[in-house]
């Protein structure tokens, strides 16, 4: 699912590129889920990207605001590094495949990020690593029903409703809002096998970059910490920039 | 009474082997209960000891913290530890008072990070010295010297790692405002001392403050009286309460802190259930034995009846029959119970080590368990044999004071 995360600290929410005008216009016929997870996963395409955004992660308490640069090359490759603030700079993460790779500046260690840690959220955020990690389609993940239409933001959504197809995939369930014109999933709602509510996940500011739409606003609550959420919001963002294979290598980790 | 002592002595003696029978029921029962008692009071007591010495008499926290200690809220601190310790010390009755930080953090010898979990104690090495003693339980290396980046894990921890003396590896915990936080101190020492200390890493306190970013504070401080005393320490906890220079911290005695106040019921329970085990099954023997004498004395006792025994005094005569034995039994009881115990106390019962590992991390549990004989469960002993011996003894004696004389005579034609 959250390939659309991925991006996003690959900071590229990925426009869709919008070649179902059916859809789009479709006023009163509902579009079939097929064709809502196939917008949404061809919106997820892209060749290179780069870009910088901030994160701010709310507890309720104190808000801590942090600052990255991200890198993504395809589906599997994805880089970030945070600049801000000074505490956490320099400390890296590298995605290469289905592996997790963290460079730890004070430490000058590269550990490959497991077990239980997938869980935790990436520096206390509401965002699990496990979250960072999901890049399979959502078309491959999940069998999809559009249940009617409603209404997010003053914007009118078509509401679907997705069932993992296998028990390997980290929501089980989710329930979507996705924007009848753009087909941008404005809200997610992601549930545990046991039907407890996991996440909510929110997109916001909408913009056309390079033909693409995307969300330079995201909002992430994590539903078992109380009170708290985190926003992500995209400062710069290209797409199909020259990137260097040393990028995505453990050597660009330990490059201070 | 001397008349019934008499009697009753001269009973017993009528059918030796059968009082002295019934006088060893009781001698193991009351013995049982003594070893019992003793190991329980051993075990628990030592790790009560071991909580209150390690986890402070009385420890200061954020009120805060307190009301959500379950989720570890690491901001909810004392932000300036020197501050509360003199706070503390000035408070009488107080003999010190130690910083301590206690965070969770992955720990990775290798690459891989995400499934070894340890308790992190961060503390002053004085502390360390004087209160959790572990420079005397180190088995590998050395204590912390107080240089930056150096860790003292506990022996399981370090076997769980895979790690020796010299290794360098990785904590990966988080700040007091949730960003991750790493340290990579080399391991300078193994300790082992219990199933608690065993599973955790020990770095300088220093460090522990730049991993949770709470420079100059604690998520404790830990004041120490000259007694572990409840009544001792609830004075000098209210006084602690009122002090202006520690508003906002809550103290909290030893005693009222999880698992104690759980724990506590359940080890009263374990020694009364074994207590009324006992009980209950030397006094069917006490029960059998008497019941016989009283079947066997019908005939004697409606004569003594027709001669002027009161029932009452029937009754008395089988009580304090049973009463010597279960005195003699008792004070048995005790020499025996109080002998196995003595031995258990110096040498103890050593666990397996693998058997300790699969313990609960949460007590401080040691590889040897001691009891510990005390006056007080060997006058147990003796009590609970003459308390036997009267119950069981109840009904039979009960019966005898229901004898009538003529009925009695009659049947002894």
């Amino acid at each position: 699912m959250f390939r659309t995360l991925v991006l996003s600290f690959g900071l590229v929410l990925g426009g869709i590129t919008l070649a179902a005008p059916s859809v789009s216009h479709a006023e009163e016929a509902l579009p079939t889920a097929a064709e809502l997870l196939k917008a949404m996963d061809s919106n997820l395409q892209y060749d290179t990207r780069s870009s910088t955004s901030t994160m701010v992660v709310d507890d309720g308490r104190r808000p801590r605001t942090y600052k990255m640069v991200t890198f993504g090359r395809g589906e599997d490759e994805a880089a970030i590094e945070y600049v801000l603030p000074e505490r956490e700079k320099g400390t890296k993460m590298l995605k290469q495949g289905d592996q997790l790779w963290l460079y730890l500046p004070r430490s000058e260690r590269v550990q490959k990020i497991s077990g239980h840690m997938m869980r935790q959220g990436m520096m206390g955020s509401d965002v699990s690593y496990e979250d960072l990690m999901a890049s399979d389609s959502f078309e491959d993940q999940y069998a999809a029903e559009v249940t009617g239409s409603d209404t997010i933001e003053g914007r009118k959504c078509w509401k679907l409703e997705a069932k993992a197809k296998d028990d390997t995939v980290t929501y089980p369930k989710r329930v979507m809002w996705i924007d009848a014109e753009t087909l941008m999933p404005l809200k997610q709602e992601l549930f545990a096998l046991s039907g407890m509510k996991m996440k909510t996940w929110t997109m916001g500011d909408i913009r056309e970059v390079e033909g693409r739409q995307v969300a330079y606003k995201m909002v992430i609550s994590d539903e078992l910490k109380q009170g708290s959420h985190t926003t992500i919001t995209v400062d710069e963002v290209t797409f199909g920039v020259a990137l260097e294979d040393e990028v995505f290598s453990r050597r660009w980790l330990e490059r201070r | 009474m001397t008349m019934l002592i008499r009697l009753a002595l001269r009973n017993a003696r009528r059918n030796v082997r059968r009082t002295l029978l019934t006088m060893a029921t009781v001698l193991i029962g009351t013995s049982l209960v003594v070893l019992a008692t003793a190991w329980l009071d051993g075990i628990f007591g030592g790790m009560m000891s071991a909580i209150a010495e390690t986890s402070g008499h009385i420890r200061l926290v954020d009120t805060d913290y307190l009301e959500r200690e379950e989720l570890a809220p690491l901001y909810e601190n004392v932000a300036d530890a020197d501050k509360a310790i003199a706070a503390a010390r000035s408070v009488d009755g107080v003999v010190a008072a130690y910083p301590r930080i206690l965070t969770g953090a992955l720990l990775a010898k290798g690459e891989e990070l995400g499934e070894d979990f340890g308790l992190v104690v961060g503390a002053s090495p004085e502390w360390y010295a004087e209160r959790l003693k572990g420079p005397d339980h180190i088995i590998a290396g050395a204590w912390l010297t107080g240089k930056k980046d150096e860790v003292v894990l506990g022996r399981k921890l370090a076997k769980q790692l895979d790690v020796q003396v010299g290794d360098e590896v990785l904590l990966l915990g988080q700040t007091q405002y949730g960003s991750m936080s790493d340290l990579a101190p080399t391991v300078v020492g193994v300790v082992s001392a219990d199933a608690m200390i065993d599973n955790q890493a020990f770095v300088n306190l220093a460090d522990a403050q730049w991993m949770l970013d709470m420079d100059g504070g604690a998520l404790e401080v830990l004041v120490y009286a000259d007694s572990t005393d409840g009544a001792h320490l609830a004075p000098i906890a209210e006084k602690l309460a009122a002090h202006p220079d520690l508003a906002g911290i809550t103290p909290q005695p030893w005693s009222s802190r999880e698992p104690i106040p759980t724990m506590m019921p359940m080890v009263d329970g374990m020694s009364g259930f074994i207590a009324g085990l006992v009980l209950f099954i030397t006094s069917l023997a006490i029960f059998n034995t008497m019941t016989m004498s009283v079947m066997e004395r019908t005939g004697e006792i409606g004569v003594m009846r027709a001669m002027g025994l009161s029932r009452p005094g029937a009754i008395a005569l089988f009580a304090v029959e049973s009463g010597i034995i279960g005195l003699l039994g008792g004070i048995g009881g005790a020499i025996l119970g109080g002998a196995a115990g003595m031995y258990l106390e110096v040498y103890g019962v050593t666990l397996d080590e693998q058997l300790l590992d699969q313990m609960a991390q949460t007590f401080p549990m040691k590889q040897t368990f001691y009891a510990d004989v005390n006056a007080g469960n060997l006058t147990t002993a003796v009590v609970l044999g003459i308390f036997i011996a009267l119950f069981g003894a109840l009904l039979p004696a009960w019966r005898a004071g229901r004898i009538q004389p003529v009925t009695a005579m009659k049947a002894r034609r």
